[in-house]
């Protein structure tokens, strides 16, 4: 056997994928060329090294996450996806698409609590005035209510209403809703 | 009493969407070890992960023509982490190596050492080879992974890549030549 031919049988005697009379034919010429026995070696440690490349466990708290997660996004998805509309979401896309519907749903709870809070305090200045100073994050989507559309989605009494309610409620989160409330106040004398 | 594949395969074409959640269970974790040795980080492994089987839960009706379902589910696995490879080209996903990973994996690999210097130098060793996989063409770095690291046969991976068998052999040896080439010291000073 010349080198070149034992060459081209060499990986299929390293994966010991070679019929009974290759093998020992290839054995043969191994116990006497040393050049093709360093080529055997570093294959056989190629694959010695790649074999001990380290599988990790990520933990069971992952294992029951993620299968949760492919339930959610097929099983539990199923009625959504087939109900007519294609509702395909991907991880982060479904996720945000939560958080929009919760935040849409905190945001209708507070308009709809300032409306009625709102009902029982004087207001003199112009709302856009009082929402331009009111340092809270929600003025922003306010003002765009508000001043867009401008009488067309609420009366200006609402308006009115709506703003002092919002003083008076507060953001729902911790920015801190007691030191805001007197700055508020301010404005309204 | 533990159901075989088969049966819960034909329960699942059948409808029966809790056999779908206990194929979840039995799978996931080849799928994920698969995927981190093909893609090197866990991120894109638990991407592997939900994507396969949310593909297979799309493809179900295919599945009553399925001999090997764990061909198939490998097959869809694979086949995601080569789109992953091809759109990761040319920014290496593993330069963050373990400092992805949860505390506890990282716990878990640094009580597998013996002495700290045991632990640097084959941790080093390690990263030198992931690295020349990572400098691998998708194709041949997941035949060398398949064959190589996960342990499948040559007949198993055509299955797998949908390929002829003399196509996993001429991949599987490109792949060994150039990581041969590549790690040539470290080969040769192992005795
Ligand atoms: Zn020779």
């Amino acid at each position: 056997m010349t080198c070149q031919h034992l060459l081209s049988l060499l990986e299929d005697y390293v994966d010991n994928d070679l019929s009974a009379t290759d093998r020992a034919r290839v054995s043969e010429h191994l116990d006497c060329c040393a050049t093709c026995r360093a080529e055997y070696e570093a294959i056989r440690n190629l694959k010695g090294l790649l074999k001990r490349q380290p599988t990790t466990d990520p933990g069971q708290p992952y294992w029951s996450e993620v299968s949760s997660l492919i339930l959610a996004r097929t099983v539990e998805a199923a009625p959504l996806a087939q109900s007519g509309r294609t509702l395909r979401l991907d991880t982060s896309e479904r996720t945000t698409f939560i958080r929009a519907l919760v935040s849409a749903a905190v945001s209708v709870s507070i308009l709809v609590a300032a409306l009625f809070l709102g009902s029982g305090v004087e207001l003199q200045q112009p709302v856009a005035v009082l929402v331009a100073k009111q340092p809270l994050l929600i003025s922003s989507s306010l003002t765009g209510l508000v001043d867009a559309n401008h009488g067309s989605i609420i009366t200006r009494d609402e308006q009115i209403r709506l703003v002092r309610g919002l003083s008076l409620l507060g953001p729902p989160g911790a920015i801190g809703r007691f030191p805001v409330i007197p700055n508020l106040m301010t404005t309204f004398d | 009493m533990p159901k075989s594949i088969p049966s819960l395969v034909e329960r699942f074409t059948s409808g029966d969407e809790s056999a779908f959640a206990e194929l979840v269970t039995r799978f996931q974790k080849k799928i994920y070890y698969l995927a981190f040795q093909m893609l090197g980080n866990h991120l894109d492994a638990d991407e592997v992960v939900q994507e396969t089987f949310v593909r297979v839960y799309r493809r179900r009706q295919e599945l009553r023509n399925v001999s090997n379902f764990t061909a198939f589910l490998i097959r869809i696995a694979t086949n995601y982490a080569i789109d992953l490879l091809r759109r990761h080209k040319g920014h290496s996903p593993i330069t963050d190596d373990q400092s992805s990973l949860p505390g506890e994996i990282q716990i878990e690999l640094s009580q597998r050492v013996r002495t700290p210097s045991d632990q640097f130098e084959d941790k080093v060793l390690m990263l030198e080879i992931r690295r020349a996989l990572e400098m691998l063409p998708p194709r041949q770095k997941i035949t060398a992974v398949l064959h190589d690291v996960e342990g499948y046969s040559k007949a198993e991976i055509a299955e797998i890549l949908d390929c002829p068998e003399a196509t996993v052999r001429s991949n599987l040896h490109i792949a060994r030549t150039k990581l041969k080439k590549v790690l040539k010291k470290r080969l040769a000073k192992r005795k």
